[in-house]
């Protein structure tokens, strides 16, 4: 059994405020594993402790009680954070670099060596789709490119977790669609992804695992699939429904001891139908040759 | 006994402890090098005492000197002065000059043109104030100002000891002003033989001796100033002083056997040509 | 450590880029500049062999005005530039040690320190120089060699104040390490360097206090605090003094102002790892 990438035990953080130091719980006891090569969402309202619990992940935060691992490490050890890749909410970076400079500044931070960076450099930009806008400054990026060019940072040094604070934030759909798809690129090169975001319909489109916080406790974790699922209710989708059949349906179905108990149309999701209303169409295939090569 | 790790001296206090005792044993540890350095800057740099001023500065130029700006404020009331100087506003250029060499007393030039400002222009000023008094009047303004620019200098000469610029601004005063010829005339001695001093001014000391009929104390200096002159002097310097001897000699009608031989003489010098006969008178 | 040593590089590397490319460091120089430039005027008042005393001492206090304001502001702005943008948080979320934050942040304002005590030295230098030919020229022989002005001591001295510089830029980011505003850090540091430039009193005068409660406090105080007046020994040395200022005095002054350096930098190091980010 492969070693969690996160492993979170009895962690508690209060933090102290103004002099006389009043005391502010923001997670209590949170005991949680995230497992290698998952997409985890970590959910919760604002003021939930999901930040403190990242940061902590980070090592950026002491825990007032209770440890945390990354891969067996402790978080706040410098050789788990080599392991670590972190791309902030609303990400804010040097806007007086170009893109390549700002990931080649912290590929060279991560260890990443001098022999093949620019090279790798180059390949996680086209990972995240800026080559085009690679030598631009920062300064002059839109938010998604922001995003991309911080999710290039994260993932420069090829870690082996990644944790990402609110990645679509401010972002149209269809640049949260391709986030979406490079999270689901990650798992499918061995990744684990951490995702916090308040974006739940994403969420539910991409993470394997969510863990639901509320003032600092854990209220809710497993597999979205068992999650979401309703007791005792099945969907069926149907083509050429017609609603003269309906009583037939619910003939059969009470004959196995079930029952019908709703019907509505199939719907997609927002976000795809935007999505395939603004994208250009597809390209015409192109004719055949005389020789009949496709 | 149980530390407490949510109290504020655990979290906070413990840190200022500790900086404020790395920082204590910083400063003793590092006391030697610290008096290395500025044993020496002490002690060619003037207290500051603000009692000394407190009344001709604002406050704007107390944050300016107390924050290590003090020659540069030297400087500019120095060139402020030159603006009251310009107006021949007594009070202000005199004010002027005692806050600058407060401020900055290693400074040579304010106690040399302060000096010069206080004995002549000064005094020119208040003759002009005060031009239908009788010469009496303006006798004793030049008397003042003289003895007040003496005091000046004997101030300039704590920082600047032995100074020959200073102690020959003291010998013109005495000659110029005061007409004390034979104080003046030590003045020029004392500054003549102070280290760095031009050599002009040990001729300036023989010059004075023959003014007050010294002639053979003038004969005897010159003749040590003469053997001693530094190998940068010029032909033109030497042929000077060799002429000057020449004539004290003839002043003094010394015997051949004490004047000095020929072969003393500069190299290049030519004793002048006889003068010419007189005409004879004519007759009828 | 070749690799903690590298990521301090990289950091002051980048610190100094952002530095230079800031309107505010360029907005100083030109003004420090044209303060050093200006005292070619001095020539109009005919102050003879003197006036290279007040072209030096006006380049020296424009050096030390715009150094200090520059070394503080900078410090200042850099650390917290990183706090408020939160780029701090990206940079110590990788394998980056708090010290080498720290370090790297002062290294950076070390160098521009460097390239504007360079810069506004040579220019002073070659005023200096300048002025000096010509007044020879004029005055021949009477030039008093105590006027004549000593070119490493000149070298010497600008290193001597980019060592000043950098204990203030240290004391400024052991301030930012713990301080909540940028505004707060460069206020308190300002006063400190104040306290800095009077601590001699404190230093030279406790004894003679009367209160017998207050001579240990004075004490303290002179012993916290470094000497920053003792720098001015490099400015004594640009001209030749009666009594000459040993060598070891002046080597004395740079190892003093290394040892606060490292202090307040590892002070800063301890307060930093403290800091919730």
């Amino acid at each position: 059994m492969s070693v969690p990438a996160i492993r979170v035990t009895n962690l508690t953080k209060d933090f102290r405020l103004g002099v006389r130091g009043i005391k502010l719980r923001a997670v209590e006891d949170l005991s949680l594993e995230v497992a290698d090569n998952q997409v985890c969402g970590l959910l919760g309202p604002n003021g939930s402790g999901k930040s403190t619990t990242m940061k902590v992940i980070l090592g950026l935060l002491e825990p007032t009680r209770g440890h945390c691992e990354i891969f067996g490490l402790p978080s706040a050890s410098v050789a788990a954070r080599r392991l670590v890749g972190f791309l902030p909410e609303s990400p804010y970076f040097y806007r007086f670099l170009t893109g390549r400079e700002l990931v080649e500044f912290y590929a060279g931070i991560c260890g990443v060596p001098n022999n093949g960076r620019w090279r790798r450099v180059d390949e996680v930009l086209e990972l995240v789709g800026l080559t085009a806008a690679a030598n631009r400054r920062v300064g002059t990026y839109s938010k998604g490119m922001l995003q991309r060019v911080g999710l290039a940072q994260a993932v420069v040094h090829d870690p082996r977790l990644v944790i990402l604070d609110e990645p679509t934030a401010g972002v149209d759909p269809v640049g949260s669609l391709a986030i979406a798809d490079l999270i689901l690129e990650l798992k499918r090169r061995g990744k684990t992804v951490l995702l916090c975001s308040h974006l739940l319909a994403q969420v539910e489109g991409v993470c394997d695992y969510i863990v639901i916080l509320n003032q600092g406790k854990l209220v809710a974790e497993g597999r979205v699939r068992d999650l979401l699922r309703r007791e005792g209710l099945t969907n069926l989708a149907v083509e050429n429904f017609s609603p003269a059949a309906r009583p037939d349906i619910e003939a059969v179905l009470a004959r196995h001891g079930a029952r019908l108990a709703g019907v509505d149309d199939a719907r997609v999701s927002l976000d795809r139908l935007f999505v395939e209303k603004i994208s250009p169409p597809p390209a015409d295939p192109p004719a055949p040759t005389e020789g009949g090569a496709p | 006994m149980t530390i407490d790790r949510s109290s504020w001296f655990w979290r906070r206090g413990r840190a200022y402890l500790i900086t404020w005792v790395v920082l204590v044993v910083t400063g003793v540890a590092a006391t030697p090098l610290q008096e290395t350095a500025w044993n020496q800057v002490k002690s060619r740099q003037p207290d500051l005492n603000l009692a000394d001023f407190k009344d001709s500065v604002g406050q704007g130029m107390v944050l300016g000197l107390l924050g290590g700006f003090r020659n540069v404020m030297a400087d500019a009331v120095w060139l402020r002065r030159y603006y009251f100087w310009e107006k021949r506003d007594l009070p202000n250029t005199e004010a002027l000059i005692d806050l600058a060499t407060t401020l900055d007393p290693r400074a040579l030039e304010f106690w040399d043109n302060g000096s010069a400002n206080i004995a002549y222009d000064i005094a020119a000023w208040r003759f002009y104030d005060e031009r239908h008094a009788p010469p009496a009047v303006l006798d004793s303004i030049k008397r003042e100002q003289a003895e007040r620019a003496l005091r000046f200098l004997d101030r300039g000469l704590v920082f600047h000891p032995n100074n020959p610029t200073l102690l020959r601004d003291k010998a013109l005063i005495y000659q110029f002003r005061l007409n004390d010829l034979p104080t003046a005339a030590d003045q020029y001695r004392i500054a003549a033989e102070a280290p760095g001093a031009p050599s002009f001014l040990g001729r300036i000391y023989v010059e004075l001796l023959r003014q007050l009929g010294r002639n053979r104390e003038a004969f005897d200096y010159l003749r040590n100033i003469y053997f001693h002159l530094p190998p940068y002097t010029t032909a033109d310097e030497r042929f000077i002083v060799w002429n000057r001897l020449q004539d004290l000699e003839d002043t003094l009608k010394l015997p051949v056997s004490e004047r000095l031989p020929l072969s003393d003489a500069p190299p290049g010098w030519h004793p002048p040509p006889p003068a010419a006969p007189s005409a004879p008178p004519a007759h009828g | 450590m070749n690799q903690a040593i590298g990521h301090v590089w990289r950091i002051a590397r980048l610190t100094f880029l952002e530095a230079v490319r800031q309107r505010f460091f360029n907005f100083l120089i030109l003004l420090a500049v044209a303060l050093v430039g200006s005292s070619y005027f001095f020539r109009q008042f005919n102050f003879g062999a003197s006036e290279l005393r007040f072209i030096a001492d006006f380049g020296l206090g424009g050096i030390f005005l715009f150094g200090s304001i520059l070394s503080v502001v900078a410090a200042a702005q850099l650390f917290f530039s990183e706090i408020e943008n939160r780029t701090a948080l990206t940079i110590l979320a990788k394998p980056v040690r708090r010290w080498s934050f720290i370090a790297g942040k002062f290294l950076g304002v070390a160098l521009l320190m460097f390239v504007f005590i360079a810069l506004l030295t040579t220019l002073l230098g070659l005023c200096l120089w300048w002025r000096e030919r010509q007044l020879i020229v004029q005055w021949g022989d009477q030039f008093p060699l105590s006027e004549h002005v000593r070119y490493w001591a000149l070298a010497f001295d600008g290193l001597l104040q980019w060592l000043k510089f950098d204990v203030l830029v240290a004391v400024t980011i052991l301030i930012a390490s713990f301080a909540n505003t940028n505004l707060y850090t460069v206020i308190v540091s300002f006063f400190v360097q104040l306290i800095c430039q009077l601590q001699y009193i404190a230093n030279d005068r406790w004894s003679g206090i009367k209160a017998a409660w207050a001579r240990p406090l004075v004490w303290l105080l002179g012993k916290v605090f470094p000497n920053f007046q003792l720098f001015s020994i490099g400015d004594l040395a640009i001209f030749p003094q009666k009594v000459p200022i040993p060598h070891t005095a002046l080597l004395a002054a740079a190892g003093y102002a290394a040892i606060y350096i490292v202090v307040f930098l590892a002070l800063a190091v301890f307060s930093f790892s403290q800091r919730e980010i």
